[in-house]
């Protein structure tokens, strides 16, 4: 196959995953909407006929609102999966890096708390929009993070740093922890794979006393339209 | 002054036991509600009854919400209509907005925000109905219709 055609493949591979989650979560959304509802009409019912005289009416009211309060968590975390899966919809799209960001932890959350890996996040609010690509830049996080949780010895910290400067939004990746003795190994993914994402967000990376930097330039990059 | 009760909700939702188990939840908190379960029974529908407030779901089978409203903005600029999704993107947002839609809600959304929002789209609606008719008998027509159909 030739290499253009391959990239094609996966490009519709990746639109085809992103529609099939997109649509999982829509319906997920919808059957929590339904339990919400039905959970809710409940209490309303109970909270009307409310009186000293009814035996439990208190366990049942407990009990519907922590139906409420777990609709709410998991509805959190669909919203994120949505967007992320949105992510997928076509190669490049304008997107708020925080957003993104935010959305990938989320996400994360039970895989670095396995590990006992706090995240730790510094989001400067108002960096502006990029167009790029979103689902890729979501991987090259992913592989960064992976790499560091690799080293990192338990109940360590990952801060992740976004600002603006010279008309480029900065991530910064910034170990806090100690490295286990079993260290150097490598986990994460191959340095190739690593630039080849950077090289089709047109960003660059630069590695500072383990710290890590990505760079993602506001202005048009070598995938742009 | 008109009660609660008076505030006409039409609920358009493909979800039939949401739109039902929901009407049930709205008309205990005393809105007047009507559902139907897609976009061309909603137009059909305020052909016959005109609701004040219509809470319109985006993905349903045939017409998209989306469409559902230019069209209602077109019929009867002056209902107003909340849109309450479980799929709601950033673009259907805005697009929303910009067709004159009142708010954009998330599925499930809260009960007493979506009743608080109800009423608000209510009353926005007889504010400018009466900023309509002031208009309309200074012979204003023109600033009259701009108003109904929330134009600057």
């Amino acid at each position: 196959m030739e290499e253009n055609e391959e990239r094609e493949l996966r490009a519709s591979q990746l639109a085809f995953i992103g529609k099939v989650l997109a649509t999982f979560s829509h319906e997920l959304k919808n059957h929590l909407a339904i339990i919400n509802e039905s959970a809710g009409l409940i209490l309303d019912l109970i909270e009307l006929e409310k009186s000293p005289a009814r035996e439990h009416t208190d366990q049942y009211v407990k009990s519907l609102r922590a139906i409420h309060s777990q609709i709410e968590r998991t509805l959190s975390l669909i919203t994120y999966f949505n967007r992320f899966s949105h992510r997928m919809d076509s190669p490049l799209s304008t997107f708020d890096v925080n957003d993104a960001m935010e959305e990938l932890f989320a996400l994360l959350h039970r895989f670095t708390n396995q590990r006992k890996i706090t995240i730790e996040k510094s989001l400067q609010r108002d960096v502006p929009a990029i167009h790029s690509d979103p689902a890729r830049l979501h991987l090259l996080l992913y592989c960064l993070m992976q790499e560091h949780m690799g080293r990192l010895a338990e109940n360590s910290t990952i801060e992740f740093r976004t600002r603006l400067s010279d008309n480029a939004v900065l991530i910064s990746i910034i170990p806090k922890g100690k490295e286990p003795l079993r260290g150097g190994e490598r986990s994460g993914c191959s340095d190739e794979l690593i630039q080849g994402i950077l090289s089709a967000l047109g960003g660059s990376l630069s590695r500072k006393e383990g710290e890590e930097t990505i760079r993602l330039p506001l202005g048009a990059s070598p995938m742009r339209e | 002054m008109k009660k609660k009760k008076d505030i006409k909700v039409l609920l358009v939702d493909d979800e039939v036991d949401f739109v039902n188990t929901l009407a049930q939840r709205l008309r205990m908190r005393e809105l007047l509600v009507d559902t139907v379960y897609d976009g061309e029974q909603a137009l059909s529908f305020i052909k016959k009854i005109e609701p004040d407030v219509i809470v319109l779901d985006l993905k349903m089978p045939g017409l998209h919400g989306i469409e559902v409203l230019r069209e209602i903005k077109k019929m009867s600029p002056h209902i107003q209509v909340i849109i309450l999704t479980g799929h709601g993107t950033e673009k259907d947002d805005e697009e929303a907005r910009k067709l004159g839609g009142f708010d954009f809600l998330r599925k499930p959304a809260d009960i007493d925000l979506l009743v608080a929002k109800i009423k608000e789209a209510f009353w926005e609606k007889v504010e400018r109905a009466m900023t309509a008719i002031a208009f309309a008998e200074e012979g204003d027509l023109e600033d009259a219709r701009k108003v109904i159909k929330k134009e600057e």
